[in-house]
């Protein structure tokens, strides 16, 4: 069927990819800049909070990275977290591609581009978060293969620079190539973009994996070495992610015209009712082994759920976290939460913030306290950290509120070649 | 069943390319030290090193001062014999207490020795060894030596007792220390000390929680 | 006709408001990134282009040098020189510390603090001592907290700096092979090279690694002025660095600071290859143990106990 619609699709239309690829990227960027007062309100505080955040980052190359609250004890902080955290919000927009394409969901597959667009957000923001951590970001062409010295495949940051580049390609590959094709008004041949498509869903799995595995291969550090980490992350991926598409499907539905099927949120619910108990389950798993095995190995987790010495900054963190899972997990539970909206985002917004937490500083920070050398030195971050880490985050925004602002209105015909070259018929 | 044979075909692709590239992660092996060890180059160059080890703070014949003044104005000193010709020494002395005059103020803490376990009753400008025989000042080392030869062979080592100067004694000399420049003869248990303080966590305007 | 003038005169206005945002938003965007634009006209280009240490040949290396001397007389206003110290052939140092007589006086700290140029402020050095409890070689019973009079009773001290590990953590990890074995066993840093990602300090199990959080700051005249590339020049703001057993004496043939500055003489170093060394009767002779064996980093720093 795909088939012969590509091969009668009408050439007449459009003229050749030469003049109408411009087009496009023009009309993507026209409509990027047109919306209600709300969208342009939403977008002057996503470039102003930016805008902090870039001028917070100026500030710390320039002086150095002691203006952060890290030291050569806790060499990690904010930054890597929410790192940690973005990786899995980008893997987590695969559970809505496994739907469309593997099970052929129709309410998921016209919406699956909300998951892909996602993951597109949450990588370029995670390269961001990387890129401020660095030392000396002036020296990141160290880091090309070809030109710098690439240290592949030994160390796991080149890896994970290759799965997180290729994923971000992969997902502007099918979205761009998807988009383009509504925009044309013609049917997308499968050739081009089903195979991607599969291909990112393994790629999926791999960005968090990687990442993971670039804490639980250091022997030095009890609190990571551990092979349920990778497992947890991907189980704690599948419940952030989800969460954050259903916020976006529900800020779709209540802010704009275009229609989200129920379908595809009870498939959303379905998945998270699942990996969150998976994740409570790793969550126990993980306690159990830590502390019914004790000694010193046992220091960070002690430090992090209970304190230790007398040191104790991320206990409230991690039991707030613990908190929100378990009444996330409750909600969600519900049978009937996905007929009460206002139910359902709260449990999502619960799940996400339980999940950023425990991804996050709740992940990064144990693993460096106490010190390799058993040395209690706290961290909690400062301002400046908050500032560019906020900055960040309202970048992402604005990319993903952008994408959707464009996707939309092509996905669902309201815009397209054919209505911008005849624009009265 | 389209999707299926996809999916499998594409998670044996997957399987094949992981395993392929765990092979090759693992020929290419993690960073060892593997230079191949040439144990003959150094041994060629050894035997006759240009330069030796010095030992400094070796102790010398001492004297003491009387409060007879010479004729340049400074107290006159004398060695040890210069009383201890006319005066016995008494073998059963071990602390200081039935001490006088130049001994005043000696503290001994050095085990269950008397005076004359080390000091040669037949010549106080000489120490003697536990089999009678004198030794010169100068050679007080061999003296340590007989009681605490563990510390002697780690001295001979380089594992005992600071040192200065060259590892390479191709390339310059070294200094060490004698026993007593450490441990005084009477009193040798090592001084406790005031440590330096520990580098600081806080580095340049930063101040971590502690 | 009326309509589309509107129509077309709304979109001009729209069109002059759009424009008037986007240059207001670069306006705003300059103005943010202003201190790193600032900072961006001061960096050589030369460095910026410079290649990894490697790479370098004798005469590009040359360059190099005289250049960091040029800019330690410029931002430092003293002169040092600074060589490019190779390793020897046929010589691997090894490390052994004799934990029955350190005293844990801090001297060796001390004197790494000032041989290798560490910022003032911050007191740092390569080395921390450890006081440990008798009984115990569990870390978790050490602290590096303590205070005199030393050494106490129940207690021995541990210093612990870089092991030089013959499988060293930190070189895997590195993304960039900023970090790397030289053939005489020391783990080297390109300062020039490092991209900051402190992968490294997150992989080494042994807290050897520091990193450059702001540029450091030493008085002209407390600048040791005998430098090399690899070890104790002054370190440029936001890069690794870490012990190299003093490279700049060692390959020189001279002992190592920290060394030279105990005054039990806890510490014994030499080329583990030379059968008639100190450091191989050490290895022969004592009960010599290396710190976390079981995470297989294979170190070349040795702790022993006598009898």
């Amino acid at each position: 069927m795909n088939k012969d619609s590509v091969a009668t699709a009408p050439r007449h239309m459009g003229g050749s990819h030469l003049s109408n690829y411009p087009r496009f990227l023009w009309r993507m960027l026209v409509m990027a800049t047109e919306g209600n007062w709300l969208f342009y309100a939403w977008m002057i505080v996503l470039t102003a909070v930016a805008l902090v955040g870039a001028n917070a980052w100026a500030v710390q190359v320039t002086q150095g990275m002691g203006v952060t609250h890290m030291t050569d004890h806790v060499s990690w902080g904010l930054y890597i977290a929410n790192f940690t955290f973005m990786v899995g919000l980008a893997a987590g927009g695969v559970m809505m591609v496994i739907p469309a394409y593997l099970y052929h969901d129709k309410d998921m597959h016209d919406i699956v581009i909300i998951g892909e667009l996602l993951a597109i957000a949450a990588i370029i923001m995670c390269i961001a978060f990387v890129v401020v951590d660095l030392g000396r970001p002036d020296r990141f062409w160290h880091l090309i293969p070809g030109i710098g010295k690439f240290n592949f495949p030994i160390s796991m940051l080149t890896w994970d620079v290759i799965v997180l580049n290729g994923y971000l390609l992969l997902n502007l590959h099918i979205c761009g190539y998807l988009l383009y094709h509504r925009y044309l008004g013609k049917q997308p041949h499968p050739r081009w973009y089903v195979p991607f498509v599969f291909i990112s869903i393994a790629w999926a799995i791999s960005i968090h994996t990687v990442t993971a595995f670039l804490y639980q291969g250091l022997g030095g550090r009890p609190f990571w070495n551990t092979a349920l980490l990778a497992p947890r992350f991907l189980t704690s991926a599948f419940v952030s992610g989800p969460a954050f598409i259903i916020l976006a499907l529900e800020a779709i539905r209540y802010l704009s015209k275009y229609k989200v099927g129920d379908g595809a949120i009870r498939i959303l619910v379905n998945i998270m009712r699942i990996t969150i108990l998976i994740n409570l389950l790793m969550l126990i798993s993980e306690i159990f082994t830590e502390f019914y095995t004790g000694g010193s190995h046992t220091a960070s987790a002690k430090y992090l759920y209970f304190g230790l010495h007398g040191y104790n900054a991320l206990v409230p963190w991690i039991w707030t976290s613990i908190a929100l899972s378990l009444s996330a997990t409750i909600v969600l539970l519900s049978p009937k939460v996905t007929e009460h909206p206002q139910l359902l985002i709260t449990a999502c917004i619960l799940a996400f913030a339980a999940i950023w937490i425990e991804k996050g500083m709740g992940l990064i920070i144990p693993g460096f306290i106490p010190s390799t050398l058993h040395e209690m030195v706290e961290y909690l971050p400062n301002s400046l950290e908050w500032r560019v880490t906020a900055g960040i985050w309202a970048m992402g925004l604005m990319i993903y509120t952008l994408a959707i602002r464009i996707a939309m209105p092509i996905f669902s015909g309201e815009v397209s070649l054919e209505k911008d070259q005849h624009p009265h018929v | 069943m389209k999707s299926t044979t996809v999916t499998s075909f594409a998670a044996l692709v997957l399987g094949m390319g992981i395993s392929g590239i765990g092979i090759w992660v693992y020929w290419q092996s993690f960073a060892t030290f593997d230079e191949p060890i040439a144990m003959d180059i150094k041994q060629a160059d050894m035997g006759a090193e240009p330069y030796g080890v010095s030992i400094h703070g070796t102790p010398t014949t001492p004297t003491v001062y009387t409060d007879i003044l010479t004729p340049n104005g400074t107290l006159a000193e004398v060695a040890c014999v210069t009383c201890h010709t006319t005066r016995e020494g008494r073998l059963e002395n071990r602390g200081t207490e039935d001490l006088e005059l130049f001994h005043q103020g000696l503290q001994v803490q050095h085990g269950g020795l008397s005076c004359l376990s080390c000091h040669n009753s037949e010549n106080f400008d000489t120490l003697r060894l536990a089999d009678g025989s004198p030794i010169p000042f100068p050679q007080t080392m061999q003296l340590c030596a007989q009681c605490h030869g563990p510390q002697y062979r780690d001295y001979q080592h380089g594992s005992h007792g600071g040192m200065m100067g060259y590892w390479d004694l191709n390339r310059g000399p070294r200094q060490r220390n004698s026993c007593t420049v450490c441990h005084d003869a009477h009193s040798p248990a090592y001084p406790r000390l005031t440590p330096v303080f520990p580098p600081h966590v806080a580095v340049s305007g930063n101040s971590p929680h502690h | 006709m009326n309509k589309e003038n509107q129509e077309s005169g709304s979109i001009s206005r729209r069109t002059l408001i759009k424009g008037t945002g986007a240059m207001l938003g670069a306006a705003a965007f300059a103005k943010a990134m202003a201190p790193l634009t600032e900072w961006a006209s001061h960096q050589s280009m030369d460095e910026f282009l410079q290649q990894h240490y490697r790479e370098l040949d004798e005469e590009e290396m040359q360059k190099v040098l005289r250049r960091l001397e040029e800019e330690t007389r410029r931002d430092y206003g003293v002169e040092v020189t600074i060589t490019d110290h190779k390793p020897e052939k046929g010589v691997k140092f090894g490390y052994a510390l004799n934990l029955s007589i350190c005293v844990g006086c801090r001297k060796c700290a001390q004197a790494c603090h000032r041989e290798n140029n560490h910022d003032r402020a911050s007191g740092n050095s390569y080395i921390q001592v450890l006081e440990m409890k008798k009984g115990s070689l569990d870390l978790e019973n050490g602290t590096v907290n303590y205070s005199g009079p030393v050494p106490k009773k129940d207690a021995f001290y541990m210093p612990v700096q870089c092991q030089q590990c013959d499988a060293p953590p930190c070189v895997d990890v590195c993304p960039v092979e900023a970090t790397w074995k030289e053939p005489d066993g020391i783990v080297a840093v390109d300062y020039n090279w490092c991209i900051g990602c402190r992968y490294c300090e997150a992989a080494c199990p042994y807290h050897a690694r520091r990193f450059n959080w702001a540029k450091p700051q030493i008085p002209a005249e407390d600048i040791n002025p005998a430098q090399s590339y690899l070890s104790n020049r002054l370190r440029p703001q936001g890069v690794m660095e870490k012990c190299t057993y003093c490279l700049h004496r060692t390959r020189e043939g001279r002992l190592p600071a920290c060394l030279e500055a105990c005054p039990t003489g806890a510490r014994v170093f030499g080329n583990v290859l030379d059968p008639k060394s100190e450091i191989r009767w050490v290895l022969e002779n004592k009960r010599v143990f290396v710190l976390k064996e079981e995470l297989g980093t294979k170190p070349s720093f040795f702790y022993f106990f006598d009898e």
